[in-house]
């Protein structure tokens, strides 16, 4: 399995942390929450296609609502795949970073 | 919260919303518009609008990288299904690819010869500032014809007078024996000024350009020469013997050039300095303004314009050469000068130079060939497509039904097209450089496949790739594309309209190879017949040997030792010398007599040199060295009695203008009309005669041609004993005289591959489409044969489909061909005949190519089990 990037990573744990609301604009805005950058939505757009496109998450379309000018939203959630690559990063992570004294301050 | 939405303004919106990625696109303008109300809430509708401009522009570069990268993804996949497709049909694909690859090499090639012709003396540095002096004789020459010949004395006074020369080159040439230890060769020795490289750009390998001829005794030699002479030795500062008829002189190797480019004018491989005329030569050759012999370049100041000049040009001829001319010309003067002068821009003189022979006129029809077999190769290109994509009317309704859109399908078939012209194409180059030395020797160039590796070139291919791949993609493409998937897969469409472009096609392609193929018959014939046809003088087993002494009384002692010696060889016939070999002839030499007075042309022969060239007397008698006063005597042509109405020859006085009455040369004879010259040019008055004052060049020599090589190896050895110091020089005047049509050589050739060429894609061209129009009814045919009926009846129905397509071909081409025959013939006023028997010939040749095509298909595709032909659909 490839490994994703970290962009990848944190919009899928975006999602996660989201559960049932997770569409793009709540993902865009947990992630900057964390982040501290400004992620913009045509940052998020990209990312999402390839993670679907690549089957680590998995999208519904919803209802339209008025003030989205009568447009549907897009609700994502991690597949098993998506689970399984997000496990496999944080254990690549682990053993990288393992052994390894800390950042000098 | 406030339940009223807000509408994002409409041209930033609509904007946005090109910006977002393709699979997003429903939901994506909603999320936009949901934080546009969150925005416009908290801060106000100007902010909300803000907020969204920066979007738009932020969201560009995500769009932008987006978009390289499916196209690329897109790209590898467009190619891998064109390619699997063009790997499925390989013999389609082979024979539409090769037809076209072939046509891109002849365009290639004949492009390459086109750019180097129009690039002649380019690379020159100040190139605008160069020019050559270019001299018009009035007596002699149509008004509009100017030399280049001019005296050596006058580059320096060309300087002095005007002030716009900046500097003045001359460019002489003497040939000497060249030496350096045991190696010896005749070479052609250049002879220049001092500023030589500073106004050409030739690059020296070795040496500095501007001291290389500071010395009189330097010498500048090529690599190619250095080579010869001097093999892996450093030649600078080594010394080379040169001599010039019987002077010697040593010079000092000052400089190697580079090999001569193949689009210069000037050309040298040894170059010394003009002054070393004086001796080599003589003193007359440096100060006599009468001896128009070599060319002369100028290079103007940088202010000075071209016209300024020309306008003072007679000023200048008064000036020096009318004083000079009058001496022996008493017509000239200053109403009525005897050269006029006038510059020729440097880049202009290749074709000045060729016009002559037609060259600029080459250029135009050597594009004309190009673009007709680039025409004929991309139309079956495009039939060829066209045909086979009507084949695949099922695979396209497959391919909709399965969900590919519209534009999907458009792209790949493009792709499809460009892929296979792209493949042609680098066929087409690889093709190209194979051929080029074979093409080099057809068309006299030394071009190299540096020459076809320009980046002008190489974007010029490109470009055309994707031209031609579009184009003829754009029929499968955007009509085949736009039927309904239903109604291909129920069959409705049969395309059955596209046949008849499919034919008008072929038919235009096989008019045009019928059109060239005649046109090289007729020019192939001209060229035999002007090869083949006697002469009137005994060509075969006539040698010629250069004589290399300058001096009168040097070169008749050669001629004397000569036919002594030779007379002990029973193979060696006669031996005579004369001034010039045949093909040329000093041309302008006026002759008056009491009746009026006419230019002829004249040589100046030896003894016994009828009886060596094979000509007898109609009348008169020959030279005899028994008669002293037959130094004054002339022998003349029938053309030149019949011209000047002479009705009793013998006898008759003439003598040229110039001496004055009493005319003291005499007539003794007179020969038939000989063709001394090409026989383009119609037989002119001609007069042969002894007189001193120039002198014999060639030896003649009759022979034996029934033992040429030993023959051959007598003649040199009697020449060692001659001239052991000069070497053996020889040739044979049929070689000669072959080389005189060495144009229409190069034509022919050119032309005659050039139409097998076109026959090829045509006939690719004409079986690609009868196969395709034969599977196309395999049904049919199965059908048929369940009925009863037999090939032979398939086959006829077949061929009446397309005989009236060759019938029109041919019908098309007949009258363009007789056209561009006969202008072409006109040119020679010795021609054959446009006989009809060629046309008809052609024809039926056309005809029954088309029939064993046609029955080749036939039997492959008929003789299948009709029950196989039923089942495959």
């Amino acid at each position: 399995m490839k490994i994703i990037s970290r962009v990848e990573e944190l919009i899928m744990l975006s999602i996660w942390r989201l559960g049932e609301e997770a569409y793009t604009v709540p993902i865009m805005e947990e992630a900057n929450r964390h982040t501290g950058s400004k992620w913009i939505l045509s940052g998020i757009f990209i990312p999402l296609n390839r993670l679907e496109k690549k089957g680590l998450i998995a999208s519904e379309l919803g209802d339209p609502t008025p003030e989205r000018g009568g447009k549907r939203k897009r609700f994502y959630k991690i597949t098993d795949e998506g689970f399984a690559a997000l496990k496999e990063v944080r254990d690549v992570e682990k053993s990288m970073w393992d052994g390894l004294s800390d950042i000098p301050a | 919260m406030n339940k009223s939405t807000k509408n994002p303004p409409g041209l930033l919106f609509w904007m946005i919303e090109q910006l977002i990625p393709e699979q997003l696109t429903e939901t994506g303008s909603g999320d936009y518009a949901e934080l546009y109300q969150i925005i416009y809430a908290e801060r106000g509708k100007w902010r909300a609008k803000v907020w969204l401009l920066l979007q738009v522009f932020r969201a560009v570069p995500y769009y932008i990288s987006e978009s390289i990268l499916w196209s690329t993804i897109l790209f590898r996949n467009y190619v891998l299904t064109a390619w699997r497709n063009i790997v499925r049909n390989k013999i389609y694909s082979f024979i539409n690819i090769s037809g076209l690859a072939i046509g891109l090499t002849a365009s290639i090639l004949i492009l390459l010869f086109v750019n180097n012709e129009l690039s002649f003396n380019n690379f020159h540095k100040d190139e605008e500032r160069l020019f050559r002096v270019g001299v018009n004789f009035p007596k002699w020459d149509g008004p509009d014809e100017y030399g280049k010949s001019c005296p050596v004395v006058m580059g320096p006074a060309l300087r002095e007078y005007f002030p716009e020369v900046e500097s003045s080159i001359r460019f002489a040439s003497q040939y000497a024996v060249v030496r350096h230890g045991e190696k010896r060769f005749s070479e052609r020795i250049r002879f220049t000024d001092k500023e030589f490289f500073d106004v050409f750009s030739f690059d020296l390998a070795a040496g500095d350009p501007a001291t290389a001829l500071s010395d009189l005794s330097s010498i500048v030699l090529t690599e190619q020469y250095a080579e010869k002479y001097f093999g892996d030795e450093n030649p600078t500062g080594k010394t080379l013997s040169l001599t010039f008829g019987d002077k010697q002189r040593d010079f000092t190797v000052s400089g190697i050039a580079r090999n001569m480019p193949n689009n210069s004018s000037i050309l040298f491989n040894f170059l010394v300095r003009v002054e070393n005329m004086e001796f080599t030569y003589s003193k007359e050759a440096v100060t006599n303004w009468g001896d128009f012999s070599y060319p002369i370049y100028l290079k103007l100041n940088e202010n000075s314009r071209p016209e300024s000049m020309n306008k003072k040009f007679p000023e200048f001829v008064t000036t020096y050469i009318v004083p000079a001319f009058s001496k022996w010309d008493e017509s000239a003067s200053v109403e009525n000068p005897p050269v006029k002068l006038q510059l020729q821009k440097i880049r202009d003189i290749h074709s000045i130079d060729n016009a002559m022979r037609g060259s600029s006129r080459t250029t135009f029809l050597l594009m004309s060939i190009a673009f007709f077999i680039l025409a004929i190769a991309s139309i079956n290109f495009m039939n060829l497509s066209i045909a086979r994509s009507s084949q695949r009317f099922t695979e396209f309704g497959m391919r909709r039904v399965l969900g590919a859109n519209r534009k999907q399908l458009m792209r790949q078939f493009w792709s499809e097209s460009t892929v296979m012209t792209g493949i042609s194409m680098f066929t087409g180059i690889i093709l190209a450089i194979l051929l080029l030395p074979l093409f080099n020797e057809l068309a006299g160039k030394r071009l190299t496949t540096a020459d076809l590796l320009t980046p002008l070139f190489i974007a010029e291919g490109i470009l055309t790739i994707f031209i031609v791949g579009i184009l003829s993609g754009s029929y499968p493409a955007i009509v085949m594309t736009a039927f309904k998937p239903v109604e291909v897969l129920k069959n409705r469409i049969a395309g059955r309209g596209k046949t008849k472009l499919n034919k008008t096609l072929v038919a235009l392609q096989f008019a045009l190879s019928i059109f060239m193929l005649l046109v090289a018959i007729f020019v192939g014939r001209q060229l035999y017949f002007m090869i083949g046809t006697d002469t009137g003088y005994n060509k075969d087993g006539l040698v010629t040997i250069n004589i290399q002494e300058y001096e009168t009384e040097a070169e008749a002692k050669v001629l004397e030792r000569f036919k002594t010696l030779a007379a002990s060889y029973p193979d060696i016939e006669n031996v005579s010398a004369a001034s010039v070999t045949f093909g040329a002839g000093r041309s302008g030499y006026p002759i008056q007599t009491e009746e009026g007075s006419l230019t002829v042309i004249q040589y100046k022969v030896a003894h016994d040199y009828l009886k060596t060239i094979g000509v007898e007397l109609i009348t008169g008698r020959d030279f005899s060295r028994e008669i002293a006063s037959d130094s004054n005597a002339v022998i003349v042509n029938e053309s030149l009695l019949n011209i000047m109405k002479i009705e009793n020859p013998l006898g008759k006085q003439l003598g040229n203008p110039s001496d004055g009455y009493p005319y003291h040369l005499t007539i003794i004879g007179v020969v038939p009309d000989y063709h001394f010259l090409s026989l383009k040019r119609e037989i002119g008055p001609m007069i042969i005669h002894m007189v001193p004052g120039w002198g014999l060049n060639r030896l003649l020599v009759s022979i034996n041609t029934g033992n040429i090589s030993e023959t051959l190896i007598n003649l040199e050895s009697i020449w060692k004993e001659i001239q052991p110091d000069k070497p053996f020089t020889y040739s044979f005047i049929s070689d000669d005289l072959a080389r005189q049509y060495s144009v229409e050589r190069r034509w022919f050739n050119i032309v005659q591959y050039s139409t097998i060429f076109a026959f090829l894609i045509a006939l690719m061209g004409m079986y690609g489409l009868i196969s395709f129009a034969v599977t196309r009814r395999i049904k049919e045919i199965g059908i048929r044969k369940v009925l009863g009926a037999r090939v032979l009846n398939i086959y006829n129905l077949i061929v009446k489909e397309y005989v009236v397509l060759v019938l029109a071909a041919n019908l098309i081409s007949w009258p363009a061909a007789y056209f561009t025959v006969r202008q072409i013939l006109q040119n020679y006023h010795y021609r054959i005949d446009i006989e009809p028997l060629y046309f008809i010939i052609t024809g039926a040749v056309s005809i029954l190519v088309m029939l064993l095509v046609i029955s080749y298909s036939v039997v492959k595709t008929a003789n299948r089990n009709p029950a196989d032909s039923l089942r495959t659909e």
